[in-house]
């Protein structure tokens, strides 16, 4: 149900106009706010953990034994050893992609019939983190990490290879493979700002 | 069914009776969710006033052009209208021979920048129009973007290459020392000149493009005599992107993020006025769950984006702890936003057909926290500036808007209904769960910068009450789906592409090909915090639109800033330009 | 610590305090174009602080030492932005926000132009789209170790070409002076 009212238009009196009563009543906030604790988080001494969602730089899962079943399916074209990612080279994460120009993936075909990847390269610092190639790749492979500390010196840097995303996806899962699905973990740095929540 | 409302929001046939006996030439053009009345160019004016004064539709919402390259003549232009009374909508289509159309500027002043954007991205000129110069490009760019032989990264002719590499080096593998065209500064004084051709001051002052008093990039011009402005000219376009471009070659899934870096302040609502115009062209209907949380994350982006507004206006007439205050409490609702979807600011989290991913454990608590808390901040921040007399003085009376302002300009949102109009799309036109809450739509008496103060803090208040009834609703709904996916044009889930062969065929499929939308047309609106936000979209049967518009209500608004401005001082501006709230991404697109 | 010319002792203890002087006295001449500049008033406001680095956001170029670039650069806007680097006094350092003005971002159309270093020398990129708040701060940490090193400007021979990162940065402890 929509209503429409209209909004009252409210003007000084001319008590509080004398004696600067709208001025007081402004400064009793902003004094009773001084004396509150500060906010800040102090960055590169206390750092806020981003929830299992964010989206920050990508990685390649590797082959190590937690596939998902459409793995199995794809797994006998392909040449993949233990430890090294699972691409299958479909291309889907670059028909997924808004912007396709920033991969670069060539696979090979071997003399005994199966593919192997030769180079996936990803720049970027044309991507928009979006999440679309996540959604797409049908082995589970490429994924979001929560690496977000990535600047550089020179424009190269941003241009990740197939090594430096299978690090970066080992890593991430070392620390945070087994955590649950909610909305944030760090509890006592986010306390600052919200204060004491009831949870469920 | 949800969507039954609106087949009365195009015009209804006793109208379209009376049209065919006065103008037996007009033919119809009816869609599911459009109609379209076809008139030659010579009788257009004498149409549209017709409409204009007889048949009540009096409010001029958008204006554009389409290229059909194999069609002789060219180009068609396309006017949308709208009649307060009765509720309905109507376009206007006719063909531009010899690439001319008469400007209707007599009737809507509106039409002034549109019929400039049609010239500059199409090359449509248009009769009897006072300065037709080119909106965002500079003046001697001698090509027209939108046209469909023109490429998409432009004729890249001069060579640039970037100042941080070795000679002969190649950083990344889609680097290319060629570059398009940068314009000089004597490019862009012709410019500006053209824009003024007959001043009568000495100086013409530049509120510049990039100053941190505007709220983004945007050049104002003030001829000025001593302290007050006699003329002004708004110089658009450094923000131009190409976005409109960009959507006929991407699918329309491929489309949703480029939707929330237009409006980055409000991302989510953008994107929620885009998918429910696809959803409409496609007919697929999303489930329950997925409407509320639509609804409920709306919401909470107006609050953010009225904090913003409220920090900044309040940073630019003097009072700086608001902006603190302010930006505190829209840290919680980024925290909120980036456990639901995963980034603070430009989160593409709806999908056609639902959302994403579900809601994460703990994000109900979250959200009833803020809710309990929300309410007695927003009475701290309203007791130190609502009866200040500093801050009466300086918006009262200041940028007055009356209701005729409304339909000749088309203004919509906040700077509408401070001037008394009600024209909210939530109530004209209601999607997702908006037909199914309680809330208010508050009105304006006088129009000036004080009413759109008090309105956008109303319009808080009543998004929490919206939000606390979404939370309510949503606790009770906790194993729903939320995303449709046995509709053929919606993407599986990931679960789902893992455990069986047809969902894994199906994702290749649309993501190779697209989303095949039916042949037609759709003009499908939201309510964006800043005003209307329409898309046109017309699709020809393949994956992606051949042509998408976007009719954004930050760029109609700020039309009125030069009219408004004449006859006084440039501390006035401040304060104009701030209760106009336009953000640039959406102006330029 | 990188000295280029030998000075001998009494004026290589002057060039290590005016380099401390300036890595943590740093202002900005903020040019906030597009969704970055959201995220850098984010930076500015209280949560993530940056007056505890010695960052106070001036207005005008000329009272400035460093440029972030926020945000998409279209070509119109290009020579303007080259005016304003050409008004920073010495000594100066850019650093570049965000996908759009690092190399052109994710619109490669007509009217943008395919990075800001085509047209001024860029210290530090720092991608994202946008970067968080504690993105950015690391990046500013990134260009006070780079004056550190290097007195000012860029030196071919000495920049690593390729140093991608690939894991996250643990915590730094605090020094006993409490910063």
């Amino acid at each position: 149900m929509v209503r429409v009212k209209y909004v009252e238009r409210p003007d000084l009196t001319n008590t509080e106009r004398i004696f600067f009563i709208d001025f007081i009543k402004g400064m009793k906030i902003t004094i009773k706010n001084f004396f509150k604790k500060t906010i800040t988080t102090a960055y590169p001494f206390e750092k806020l953990t981003p929830p299992k969602r964010f989206r920050g730089a990508h990685g390649h899962r590797v082959k190590n034994g937690k596939e998902p079943p459409s793995f199995k399916v794809l797994e006998k074209f392909m040449e993949i050893n233990e430890g090294e990612s699972r691409c299958v080279a479909c291309y889907m994460c670059q028909q997924a992609c808004p912007v396709p120009e920033l991969f670069k993936i060539e696979a090979v075909q071997l003399p005994n019939g199966k593919k192997k990847v030769l180079r996936f390269d990803m720049n970027l610092m044309n991507c928009m983190y979006c999440g679309l190639c996540t959604e797409a790749c049908p082995v589970d492979c490429i994924i979001h990490t929560d690496i977000y500390e990535t600047a550089t010196y020179h424009r190269a840097g941003g241009v990740a290879h197939l090594e430096d995303l299978s690090k970066r996806a080992e890593d991430f899962d070392r620390r945070r493979f087994n955590e649950p699905d909610r909305i944030w973990i760090d509890d006592e740095e986010r306390s600052k700002l919200w204060g004491q929540i009831k949870w469920s | 069914m949800q969507f039954s409302q609106e087949n009365s929001l195009w015009i209804n046939q006793e109208k379209i009776s009376k049209i065919k006996e006065k103008y037996p030439s007009v033919s119809i053009e009816k869609y599911d969710n459009a109609t379209f009345l076809h008139i030659d160019k010579s009788s257009l004016i004498d149409f549209l006033t017709f409409l204009k004064e007889n048949l009540g539709f009096k409010m001029f919402i958008d204006f554009t052009c389409v290229d059909y390259p194999f069609h002789n003549p060219r180009f068609q232009g396309v006017y949308f209208l709208y009649s307060p009374e009765d509720r309905q909508r109507v376009g206007v289509k006719t063909w531009a021979t010899d690439n001319t159309l008469p400007s209707i500027t007599s009737l809507w002043k509106g039409a002034k920048w549109a019929e400039r954007e049609a010239w500059d991205m199409f090359g449509v000129k248009f009769e009897g129009h006072e300065n037709l110069v080119r909106m965002f490009l500079w003046e001697s760019y001698p090509y027209h973007p939108l046209r469909k032989d023109f490429p998409l990264e432009g004729i890249q002719d001069t060579y640039l290459p970037s100042k941080n590499l070795r000679p002969e080096e190649n950083p990344a593998h889609n680097y290319t020392p060629y570059h398009t065209y940068v314009p000089t500064l004597e490019d862009l004084e012709e410019t500006q000149k053209a824009r003024m051709p007959n001043k009568s001051s000495q100086i013409v002052l530049n509120w510049g493009p990039l100053h941190p008093g505007t709220h983004g990039t945007i050049w104002f011009l003030f001829d000025m005599e001593g302290e007050y402005v006699k003329e002004c000219d708004i110089i658009l376009g450094q923000l131009h992107r190409g976005v409109e471009k960009i959507a006929e070659s991407r699918t329309y899934t491929q489309f949703i993020p480029y939707t929330d870096r237009m409006d980055y302040i409000s991302a989510l609502c953008s994107q929620v006025a885009y998918v429910n115009a696809v959803e409409k062209l496609l007919n697929v209907e999303p489930p329950e769950k997925a409407k509320w949380i639509r609804t409920m994350l709306c919401e909470l982006q107006r609050i953010n984006s009225h904090l913003l507004w409220l920090g900044t206006y309040a940073l630019d007439l003097g009072a700086l702890t608001i902006f603190l205050y302010c930006f505190r409490e829209r840290e919680k609702i980024m925290d909120i936003i980036e456990g639901i979807s995963g980034i603070r600011l430009n989160s593409s989290y709806i999908r056609i057909g639902g959302v994403a991913k579900d809601l994460p454990e703990g994000a109900l608590d979250v959200i009833k926290h803020f809710v309990k808390d929300f309410p007695k901040k927003l009475q701290e921040y309203e007791t130190i500036l609502t009866t200040n007399r500093v801050w009466l003085k300086r918006n009262i009376n200041v940028g007055t808007i009356s209701e005729e302002d409304v339909y000749q300009y088309g203004l919509t949102g906040v700077v509408a209904r401070s001037a008394g109009v009600p024209y909210d799309i939530r109530m004209i036109q209601p999607t997702d769960a908006y037909d199914k809450v309680d809330f208010d739509v508050p009105l304006g008496k006088v129009g000036d910068c004080y009413d759109r103060y008090l309105l956008r803090v109303e319009e808080m208040k009543q998004s929490i009450k919206i939000v606390a009834q979404c939370a309510e609703k949503l606790e009770k709904m906790k194993e729903d789906k939320y995303i449709a996916t046995e509709n053929p044009y919606v993407l599986p889930t990931l679960d789902e592409v893992f455990n069986s062969i047809e969902a894994m065929v199906k994702d290749f499929n649309l993501r190779i090909y697209g989303e095949q939308a039916p042949e037609g047309e759709i003009y499908l609106s939201g309510e964006n915090p800043r005003g209307e936000l329409g898309f046109y979209i017309i699709s020809k049967g393949e994956g992606h639109p051949y042509r998408l518009r976007i009719r954004s209500g930050a760029f109609y608004n700020l039309q009125i800033f030069p009219e408004l401005i004449k006859g006084r001082t440039v501390a006035d501006a401040v304060a104009l330009l701030g209760s106009l709230d336009p953000v640039v991404g959406e102006t330029d697109r | 610590m990188a000295i280029k010319h030998n000075s001998g002792i009494i004026l290589t203890t002057v060039e290590e305090v005016l380099s401390w002087g300036r890595r943590n006295s740093l202002w900005p001449a903020s040019i906030g174009l597009a969704c970055c500049a959201i995220e850098m008033m984010h930076t500015a406001a209280s949560r993530f602080d940056t007056d505890r680095l010695g960052i106070i956001f001036r207005g005008s170029p000329r009272q400035s030492d460093v440029l972030i670039v926020a945000g998409t650069v279209v070509n119109k806007v290009a020579p303007m932005l080259k005016l304003i680097y050409d008004q920073m006094p010495d000594p100066k350092w850019v650093i570049s926000m965000g996908g759009c003005s690092s190399v052109g971002g994710p619109f490669p159309t007509y009217s943008t132009l395919q990075g800001v270093d085509r047209i001024i020398p860029v210290d530090v990129y720092v991608p994202g789209c946008p970067p968080t708040p504690q993105a950015l701060l690391w990046g500013i940490m990134q260009l006070q170790k780079k004056i550190k090193e290097k007195k000012e400007g860029k030196v071919w021979d000495e920049i690593p070409v390729r140093e991608v990162p690939t894991a996250s940065q643990p915590l730094l402890e605090k020094s006993p002076f409490g910063f």
